[in-house]
């Protein structure tokens, strides 16, 4: 009992994190740090997205054991748990530490469809928002809201809630064409575009086509680099390039014999930022329907009932229910007025409250 | 009979250290073991004839060491918070009515020597449980003090209604001796030309003439055992037995004790009140508003008390 109140714990723990994590990942690009500090980031989503598999994976198997499964997915959001772990950790943070770990550093033309894949799985990424369902118990606790009832209700609610804002951004991803990701699709056409004029309008001499497009690339802020023929008319700044863009950062599109090395640092700021917005968007949501509709259930529902049932059950509990009079039409409440008008009234004069000693008592003196 | 004495002495300490009652009062705690020593008299008789228990004593004999061995405990243990209780009344306001004849002090020490004559009673020892618990709440201090700044109806009967002209204070502590009194009224004695045997307001209650032949002798009797407190001040101690029914509208304090002594007497102090539900005291008087006729209580005084509790978070 107490290893798994342990382990319980450690997954509160872990579900805290991933959130941090989740919304430092987005903060990180949105405020431009170096590719370091976004590879810890990448590496420990990979380290939470697998243990929550793995629990997954234990919790199905101790349910199973108990042919328990069924009731543990459907019931008990087993499908939460699911669907913030293995999809992710085989679509989001798994290729992201594959793509890592291999070296690649940047994205060619050939990778930018890959990439428009993963971009549509990470919308996936808020998923992991879902994860906070599980801790509202704690949220019960902190403001003494501890009813089951009230718990299940918030729960239910707030999945159906979250799990439909998570639904609408994925099929909005899968639907619709990210608008930042034309903008960059406009921007690479703009280039090609200068790049036709200048081989159309120069064509006596190559060293006038190198001139002539240093001269026409140099001041663009998102062109990293730019080739011609296979030199370097624009070369990478070592340290702009590689100390902030990771493979993904780095478009390469190529035209007749140009290469063009975009930035995409300011188009996946834009991205990340709206991703903060949703994930802050869910957030306040469940902190919402933690605090404010949890604490109206209880005191319009759960409490009233509780105190109902425990003057029901035990003999010298005879407080009566607090009725809230703009809902006192409501059925919750009206059984609350019988209980406080006519059952209480009764059963003070006829339960004895006067405490009872019995003869087994009395038998176990040892004299 | 001596060697017994340990053993029962024994017996007690094991029944009163029973889990269900350990934490009560000793007043309540004795009331529960009497009540079962009373209900399985038959089969306690069987079990005492064991070498566990008592063999060879008549079980009269040990049913009568047992009430005596509690009745000690009891008052051991509840005399010094009467006696406290006595220190913290000022009885100057008894004091003036004699123009300073007697002291305050003097007071003190008559009411001290009265209740240990007064709480051999059973039933008169049984009342301090509810006046204890009155006195621990400052219940009196609670409802006089915020009834008597509101002119509420309790300010008007016990002002206007009893024609009494104290001031709060004093009023909480004439209500204060009237609870250290109350109990008299279960101390059997002889009232010719009333009765001849010891009778006490039990035999009474249900009589209304004869009822008031009876306060009339036993607080005159009674102003003779405590001189410096008047026969009206005894009158009205014994009637805050009585339901309001068998009260003149001018016993207000009476009434308005008779209340007080049924809502603290089996006093349940929650430690912590749940979330949705009413105060201890508000829904006491609440239900107590339904069950007004049954219990004779002053319907209107109760109305009272209900808004007071509520209004005060009580």
């Amino acid at each position: 009992m107490k290893k798994y109140k342990l382990l319980e714990n450690f997954i509160f723990l872990c579900i805290i994190l991933v959130l941090v994590q989740t919304f430092l990942e987005d903060f990180s690009v949105v405020r431009s740090w170096s590719v370091d500090k976004r590879n810890i980031l990448i590496i420990s989503g990979f380290v939470f997205d697998l243990i929550f598999s793995i629990e997954f994976v234990v919790r199905s198997i101790a349910n199973g054991v108990n042919r328990k499964f069924t009731d543990y997915f459907v019931n008990r959001r087993g499908w939460v748990d699911f669907l913030s772990s293995f999809p992710l950790l085989f679509l989001n943070s798994g290729p992201s530490l594959l793509i890592f770990l291999t070296g690649v550093n940047t994205v060619s033309l050939a990778g930018f469809g890959i990439m428009n894949a993963l971009k549509v799985v990470k919308a996936i990424r808020v998923t992991r928002i879902l994860r906070l369902i599980r801790i509202i118990k704690i949220f019960g606790k902190i403001h003494n809201t501890e009813s089951a009832m009230a718990q299940h209700h918030t729960s239910v609610i707030t999945t159906i809630s979250v799990f439909s804002i998570i639904l609408t951004l994925i099929m909005f991803s899968v639907l619709f064409v990210n608008p930042y990701s034309q903008i960059m699709n406009d921007k690479a056409d703009h280039y090609k575009k200068i790049a036709d004029t200048i081989l159309e309008t120069d064509q006596d001499t190559i060293l006038t086509v190198k001139e002539n497009a240093r001269l026409h690339f140099k001041n663009q802020k998102d062109l990293l680099r730019v080739v011609y023929n296979e030199e370097d008319l624009i070369p990478y700044n070592e340290e702009l390039a590689f100390e902030y863009h990771n493979f993904e950062d780095i478009l390469v599109v190529k035209h007749k014999n140009f290469e063009f090395h975009f930035s995409l640092l300011g188009i996946h700021a834009k991205t990340a930022f709206q991703q903060l917005q949703n994930f802050f968007i869910i957030i306040v949501l469940v902190l919402a329907f933690s605090f404010v509709y949890t604490r109206h259930f209880a005191q319009s529902i759960s409490d009233v009932m509780h105190i109902v049932n425990k003057g029901l059950r035990k003999k010298e509990y005879n407080l009566q229910v607090k009725i809230d009079e703009r809902y006192e039409d409501h059925a919750v409440y009206k059984i609350a007025r019988f209980y406080n008008e006519a059952y209480l009234p009764a059963k003070i004069k006829k339960v004895n409250t006067k405490k009872e000693l019995s003869l087994k008592d009395m038998m176990n003196f040892k004299g | 009979m001596s060697q017994y004495q340990e053993k029962v002495s024994s017996f007690v300490s094991h029944l009163l250290s029973n889990p269900g009652i350990q934490n009560d009062c000793p007043i309540i705690a004795e009331q529960t073991v009497l009540n079962f020593i009373s209900t399985n008299r038959e089969k306690l008789k069987e079990n005492f004839k064991s070498p566990q228990f008592f063999a060879g004593v008549p079980a009269s004999t040990i049913f009568q060491m047992i009430a005596e061995d509690l009745r000690r405990r009891t008052i051991d243990s509840v005399l010094p918070d009467i006696e406290s209780m006595i220190e913290s009344i000022d009885f100057t306001f008894l004091s003036d009515i004699y123009k300073g004849k007697y002291s305050p002090d003097y007071y003190v020490q008559i009411f001290k020597k009265y209740i240990k004559e007064l709480i051999i009673n059973a039933e008169a020892r049984s009342g301090f449980n509810s006046s204890l618990n009155i006195i621990k709440s400052n219940a009196l201090e609670r409802y006089v003090g915020i009834s008597f700044a509101r002119h509420s109806p309790l300010y008007f009967e016990l002002v206007r209604v009893q024609r009494n002209n104290l001031h709060t204070e004093e009023y909480v502590n004439y209500l204060k001796v009237l609870l250290l009194l109350k109990g008299s009224a279960f101390i059997k004695e002889e009232l010719p030309p009333l009765s001849n045997s010891k009778v006490n307001i039990v035999n009474y209650k249900n009589d209304q003439r004869l009822l008031e032949q009876y306060l009339d002798l036993r607080s005159k009797k009674f102003a003779k055992i405590l001189p410096g407190v008047t026969a009206e001040i005894f009158d009205m101690a014994i009637k805050c037995n009585l339901p309001a029914t068998h009260l003149k509208p001018e016993d207000a304090s009476a009434r308005f004790l008779y209340i007080m002594s049924q809502r603290f007497q089996n006093y349940q102090d929650y430690k912590k009140i749940d979330r949705g539900a009413e105060t201890p005291d508000k829904s006491w008087f609440s239900i107590m508003r339904k069950n007004a006729k049954y219990y004779g209580f002053d319907k209107r005084l109760l109305e009272d008390l209900f808004m007071l509790a509520g209004d005060n978070k009580w």
